[in-house]
């Protein structure tokens, strides 16, 4: 069990990120690294010898000519890592270990550090309102250094603007692959998915880590409280047990929104809180995984 | 609508209690980091209105159970026992007067006669659960029973038991009782019905003062006053029928007196009551609302008693008045002395038979052998008793014989401090003490309302007569010694009549160099009520009707008959180291006769109390202005009498009705917070 409760006790990002992903393999019972390579570079005339499933069949059947698909690289995943560092992802309540911000970062790491023993490529984009920092996709093992000095020197910052912020991310990321986004998605969902359907109409997979803290979603408060948003300030009292009941709802709809949108986008939506194990969140990748090679 | 417990209504203020703890607790609210306020700004929004609502609905539910919870003990209840099906009971007590003056007459019996019927009136007004305390009374109450009963039929009973007594009134403790017994009910109705001819003399305050009713639960009750007039207020009575002295032969002194009743010549007839033979016949001169007396002469003296008779008026019980005669009527007084009659003697033979004492002058052989038959002995101015008289003195006081000590210029203080004064307990002798040159004692009235000062018109301080003194006794009364007193004193340190228990102690040098009393006016009066006193317990010429007989007793049978011949109960009592036959409560008027062994020992004479002759009557405006405002009522006796009662009743008491609303009140507050905690109380959604 990857318990985020202690994970939350390793203070060094890489460790987290090893202790997250080894124990998490050392859990399974078929090792997940095959050595796919999927980047496709050139045909090249068969020879006797050949293994038959390079042979491009496509090809014979158009212009009856025996053709091998070569690869260029080694590669088998161009995966890029989005994680929102809004305001809001700071929040921590005292039932969860970690923050969002704390809990996106520990599974971002995680992901990169998967990724690269699988020789998949890892990038990293950091956004609030817009993005902060880009890190093109490396498959080398030493790219996860940078990617984990990124990820850690990160804090979570500003107004979420998912929906722009996607947008240009998406104009960055040239080639297709698979782009995980770490967010609590507090902005509007039209735009939100709008952002997430331009990657898709760029051909990326796209999978949504959906992170929300569990007092934001059981919303166990009783007194009256004021309540501070921490993205603008804003402040609003109220009694909180009146309204309870209405606010899970709401959020349920929110979330449900969310869910049925990304399904009807063909977009792999997996809401997490941040008690929620990690392993969870690694087989959501794996079977993303499996399923685009 | 009316409350019983209208004080509670104070406790409606505490409906603001909800408010204050609304407006004066509410706590600064803490701050909470949220990620983000839309679904909460969205939320809130919508419920916020609800919500207010909710909070105003649970103020107004939690005021208004207060509300009737104050208004529950407050006890509101209907009035009317129609309408909601008369569910509230009812105490009543009834105070019915049957002193003497309820038998004055009227159109269709008596006064008494009409209170009876009244008092059947009411009875019937009573529902089942109603019950009814019924208390004659006359100088006291006489409750019929001991709680107020329901038995309608034992009631009746009780009712028409009833009869009028010749007792004087006190209405004051019968109100004060009425107020108890009203206290102890809880009843949802208490409602007193008096009925008396409310003499005003029947008040302490009479007819000129303020009557104020006593301590009791008037503001939770209702007071029917039912006033009783009779056919005529105007009435003429005896006050006084008694032997007096004359130099030439028996006569009758008697006095009378008018209410409203015009001046004139009242006839008066005397009787024999023995020999049921005129005695004598004459005329009393009565002045319009004032008193009369004279002097009625007598063919001759009755044996044992004779009755004055006047012609009936108003009031009968007052119109007839017996006197005690003969030996037997006489109290037997021993006078004991050396040498010549003593001032002393000769004033208490003065008017012999007629002043109702037998004196008798004896020597000290004749002292032990006669002083088994005295009621009194008088020991005067003695400088010493032989030890054989001594001892018979000493046993005659213990045995409850009356003594009287005269302590004049002979005395010698060495015997009488050891001997009877000691026995006595009433202090020292001393010596004759001059007084100052050019100066005298005179002798003052210590106390007020003693019967052997009755009738003398000086008040505690003031002397009794212009007779001065020289020379006096001195005495050391013994100070806080409970059973002796002083009742006339030469000053504040030289006491001159103490009183012990039947005993009279008279320190008064008598000679005449020293002092003028024993010729002045107050000597031979005061003398003679002390022999009487001692002999009686009275100064009067009669008892009054609920006074008891008293007189030392030695051993022997005794029993007391009343004119009829039927016995009245008595005992003896020992008390004080004396032995008194004690009668019970004398409720007739009449001559009683007291035998000892069988043989006629004693008459006395029993008369109405001259107070109640006098039929004026409390105006009722009075009567109600001594109750709380709106409390009481005139009633009077009538066909409307049974409903006008019943509408005044509570039918029904609302409290429970009040506490119950309270209590839904209560529970819609609970259920209505709770249905507001469900965000508070309910398990988080799976969201």
């Amino acid at each position: 069990m990857l318990d985020p409760a202690v994970v939350a006790r390793l203070s060094h990002l890489d460790v987290r990120a090893r202790f997250v992903v080894e124990g998490f393999i050392a859990g399974m019972h078929r090792s997940p690294f095959h050595g796919f390579s999927v980047e496709f570079a050139e045909h090249r005339p068969y020879m006797p010898g050949d293994p038959l499933k390079n042979l491009d069949w496509k090809v014979w059947a158009r212009s009856d000519r025996l053709l091998i698909k070569q690869y260029t690289e080694e590669t088998n995943l161009r995966c890029h890592l989005l994680m929102d560092l809004s305001g809001s992802m700071a929040f921590q309540s005292p039932r969860a270990a970690l923050s969002k911000f704390a809990y996106a970062q520990s599974l971002a790491a995680a992901l990169a550090y998967l990724m690269l023993q699988q020789q998949d490529a890892v990038g990293a984009m950091l956004f609030a309102d817009k993005p902060i920092s880009y890190l093109p996709a490396r498959a080398v093992r030493s790219h996860l250094d940078e990617l984990l000095k990124a990820l850690g020197a990160a804090t979570p910052q500003g107004r979420t603007k998912l929906g722009p912020a996607l947008h240009e991310l998406a104009e960055r990321i040239k080639r297709r692959g698979l782009v995980v986004l770490l967010s609590d998605l507090m902005d509007v969902p039209a735009e939100v998915l709008l952002g997430l359907q331009h990657f898709r109409h760029r051909r990326h997979e796209v999978v949504v880590f959906h992170i929300l803290d569990p007092d934001e979603v059981d919303f166990p408060y009783t007194d009256t409280a004021t309540f501070v948003d921490m993205e603008n300030s804003a402040r609003l009292t109220t009694e909180p047990w009146e309204i309870a009941r209405r606010y899970r709802q709401r959020l349920a709809d929110w979330s449900a929104h969310y869910a049925r949108a990304c399904r009807e986008n063909r977009i792999d939506y997996v809401r997490l809180d941040t008690r929620t194990p990690f392993d969870q969140a690694l087989l959501a990748y794996l079977e993303k995984r499996s399923r685009l090679l | 609508m009316s409350f019983l417990n209208p004080l509670f209504l104070f406790g409606l203020a505490a409906a603001s209690i909800p408010i204050l703890i609304h407006l004066f607790t509410r706590k600064r609210p803490r701050e909470v980091a949220f990620p983000s306020l839309e679904f909460l700004a969205e939320v809130n929004r919508s419920e916020i209105r609800r919500l207010r609502l909710r909070q105003w609905l649970l103020l107004l539910l939690r005021t208004l159970a207060i509300a009737a919870l104050a208004l529950a003990m407050s006890r509101p209840a209907l009035r009317g026992t129609s309408g909601l099906g008369g569910g509230g009971s009812t105490t009543v007590v009834a105070l019915i007067d049957q002193s003497g003056s309820m038998g004055a007459t009227t159109a269709g019996g008596t006064l008494f006669a009409e209170a009876r019927r009244a008092v059947e009136s009411v009875l019937a007004t009573l529902g089942p659960a109603d019950e009814l305390l019924l208390v004659p009374y006359d100088e006291g109450p006489h409750p019929a029973s001991a709680r107020p009963l329901a038995d309608a039929g034992r009631l009746r009973a009780a009712v028409q038991g009833l009869t009028v007594t010749a007792r004087a009134t006190d209405h004051t403790r019968a109100l004060e009782f009425a107020a108890r017994a009203l206290g102890e009910s809880h009843a949802l109705n208490r409602e007193l019905f008096w009925l008396s001819d409310f003499q005003a003399s029947g008040f302490a305050q009479g007819a000129a003062g303020l009557m104020q009713a006593p301590e009791g639960p008037w503001g939770r009750s209702r007071v029917y006053v039912m006033p009783l007039s009779p056919g005529s207020r105007a009435n003429v009575g005896l006050t006084d029928a008694s032997l007096a002295p004359t130099e030439d032969g028996n006569a009758l002194s008697i006095a009378g007196i008018a209410h409203g009743a015009k001046a004139g010549d009242l006839s008066v007839e005397v009787r024999d009551l023995e020999a049921n033979a005129e005695l004598g016949r004459g005329y009393l001169a009565i002045p319009q609302d004032g008193e009369a007396s004279t002097l009625l002469p007598l063919a001759r003296m009755p044996a044992r008693g004779g009755v004055a008779i006047i012609p009936d008026d108003a009031l009968a019980l007052d119109n007839r008045r017996v006197f005690a005669a003969g030996p037997a009527g006489a109290a037997r007084v021993l006078v004991r002395e050396d040498g010549p009659a003593t001032p002393v003697r000769l004033a208490l033979e003065a008017g012999a038979p007629a002043s109702g004492l037998e004196v008798t002058a004896v020597d000290a052989a004749a002292l032990v052998t006669r002083i088994a038959s005295a009621d009194v002995v008088v020991l005067d101015d003695l400088p010493r008793l032989g030890p054989i008289e001594e001892q018979a003195v000493l046993d005659f006081y213990r045995g409850g014989g009356g003594i009287l000590v005269v302590l004049g210029s002979k005395a010698d203080p060495g015997f009488w401090n050891g001997s009877l004064l000691a026995e006595l307990g009433v202090g020292s002798l001393g010596a004759v003490e001059p007084a100052a040159a050019g100066a005298a004692w005179r002798l003052k009235r210590a106390v007020a309302g003693h019967a052997v000062l009755a009738g003398f018109p000086a008040r505690p301080g003031e002397p009794l007569s212009t007779a001065t003194f020289h020379g006096v006794r001195a005495m050391s009364a013994r100070a806080g010694k409970a059973t002796t007193r002083v009742l006339l004193e030469y000053d504040r340190a030289h006491p001159a009549l103490i009183e012990s228990p039947h005993a009279l102690v008279f320190a008064a040098v008598l000679d005449p160099g020293a002092s003028d009393f024993a010729v002045s006016g107050a000597f031979l009066p005061l003398l003679h009520q002390c022999a009487k006193v001692l002999a009686r317990g009275t100064a009067a010429g009669s008892l009054v009707p609920g006074e008891r007989y008293r007189a030392p007793a030695g051993t022997a049978t005794w029993r007391i008959e009343d004119e009829e011949g039927h016995e009245v109960p008595s005992e003896l009592v020992a008390a004080g180291g004396a032995t008194r036959l004690t009668s019970a409560p004398l409720e007739r008027p009449g001559l009683y006769r007291v035998l000892q062994d069988g043989a006629l020992r004693n008459t006395f004479a029993v008369n109405p109390a001259p107070q109640e002759s006098d039929l004026a009557a409390v105006p009722e405006a009075e009567l109600l202005r001594a109750f709380p405002a709106g409390r009481a009522q005139v009633l009077r006796p009538g066909a409307d009498l049974s409903r006008r009662v019943r509408e005044a009743r509570y039918g029904r008491e609302l409290w429970s009705w009040f506490l119950i609303a309270a209590l839904a009140l209560l529970v819609a507050e609970m259920t209505l917070a709770r249905s507001g905690m469900g965000g508070r109380m309910a398990e988080p959604d799976a969201a």
